[in-house]
């Protein structure tokens, strides 16, 4: 008796516009008062895997010291896709790729150094404005709350690509990437989501 | 049990990476932030060669600062770090040779460096140009003009 074989067909992930907010940003302001940033997030999945991300925001560093005030904020957007590897309910187990661009500004209104042989120094830096790019790998994690209510995180590897290099900071504050005093960093974020369901 | 599954990974890597980078964000304290000095050696050009020649007696203090000797009858030195003043975009020194006195004028344009929110600013400068006397220097050039604390030779003087 001939057998037939049937081959379950997958059922495509239920559509929709996903807004997210960034908690961690304003989350790390408790623990570093002179960092503070806000960021939102969309994506939408396209086809069975794939997702369009862009994720945008403002940030500032704004540290300061009886020796120093310093103040870079700016402008980012992040843009990329993510490649879902789960294919249960709505969780989202996934990596994708972005490329960040941030425009910025870095002033420095007070600079005062002890003195060497010559005395102290007091100084200051004009205000300057930078543009910079960069690529990241991220591992993305979301799982669904309730109906259309998601928690998730982001885990990032980023590579600095091109900007102006700024001879003034050996530890550089970007917008959207972070800081470091090397091209490459690491971060993590932490949002929550609402997902628009379409029909 | 998927759907555990994957809330289980959530919350432990929600906790180790959130819990990591509040350890990674908290400001520790400055260790002492290294001073940029130019760094100067000494060459003769002798039978058309030019070798290190260090000096058998050497003084040196900034002009204006003669109360203040950087360096005080040092024999056979080789080396030289001389400290630049971040408040001007000129420093002067007077180098006494065995009781023989040149000045060297060393201009620059001073780079404050921003080094950690912990560390605030410290100062690093680009040489733009030199003049010198010459009772016992012959000649001087840049080697390097960017002035940090990494110890690299950034004059040399022929005498």
């Amino acid at each position: 008796m001939a057998q037939t074989d049937t081959i379950p067909e997958r059922v495509p992930p239920s559509r929709g516009l996903r807004i997210g907010v960034n908690l961690s940003r304003p989350l790390m302001t408790y623990i570093e008062p002179s960092r503070f940033g806000l960021e939102a997030m969309a994506d939408f999945n396209l086809g069975y895997d794939y997702f369009a991300v862009a994720e945008a925001g403002y940030s500032y560093r704004e540290p300061e010291k009886p020796s120093y005030q310093l103040k870079e904020n700016g402008l980012f957007i992040r843009l990329g896709a993510d490649k879902n590897f789960y294919e249960q309910f709505n969780d989202v187990v996934a990596l994708g790729a972005r490329l960040g661009f941030s425009t910025y500004n870095r002033s420095a209104p007070t600079i005062n150094l002890h003195g060497n042989y010559w005395g102290g120094f007091t100084g200051s830096l004009p205000g300057e404005t930078f543009f910079k790019q960069w690529a990241e790998v991220v591992l993305v994690l979301k799982t669904e709350l309730f109906s259309n209510f998601f928690l998730g995180w982001n885990l990032r590897g980023k590579l600095l690509l091109f900007g102006k290099e700024d001879r003034n900071m050996n530890d550089r504050y970007i917008p959207g990437f972070g800081s470091s005093d090397v091209n490459s960093t690491a971060g993590f974020d932490f949002y929550i989501y609402y997902r628009f369901p379409l029909k | 049990m998927y759907k555990s599954l994957v809330r289980n990974i959530f919350i432990i890597g929600l906790l180790a990476i959130g819990f990591s980078g509040i350890m990674q964000s908290c400001e520790g304290e400055c260790g002492e932030l290294p001073e940029s000095f130019t760094r100067i050696n000494f060459h003769s050009i002798i039978d058309s060669v030019d070798r290190p020649t260090p000096v058998d007696s050497l003084s040196v203090y900034g002009l204006g600062r003669e109360d203040s000797l950087l360096y005080s009858e040092r024999n056979n030195i080789g080396f030289i770090d001389l400290p630049l003043n971040g408040n001007a975009t000129e420093s002067g020194f007077v180098m006494v040779f065995n009781s023989i006195a040149d000045t060297l004028w060393i201009q620059y344009d001073v780079i404050p460096v921003f080094d950690s929110p912990e560390c605030g600013f410290m100062l690093n400068f680009e040489i733009t140009d030199l003049r010198h006397t010459s009772n016992m220097i012959n000649s001087v050039v840049i080697l390097i003009n960017q002035v940090t604390s990494f110890e690299d030779t950034n004059i040399r003087i022929y005498h």
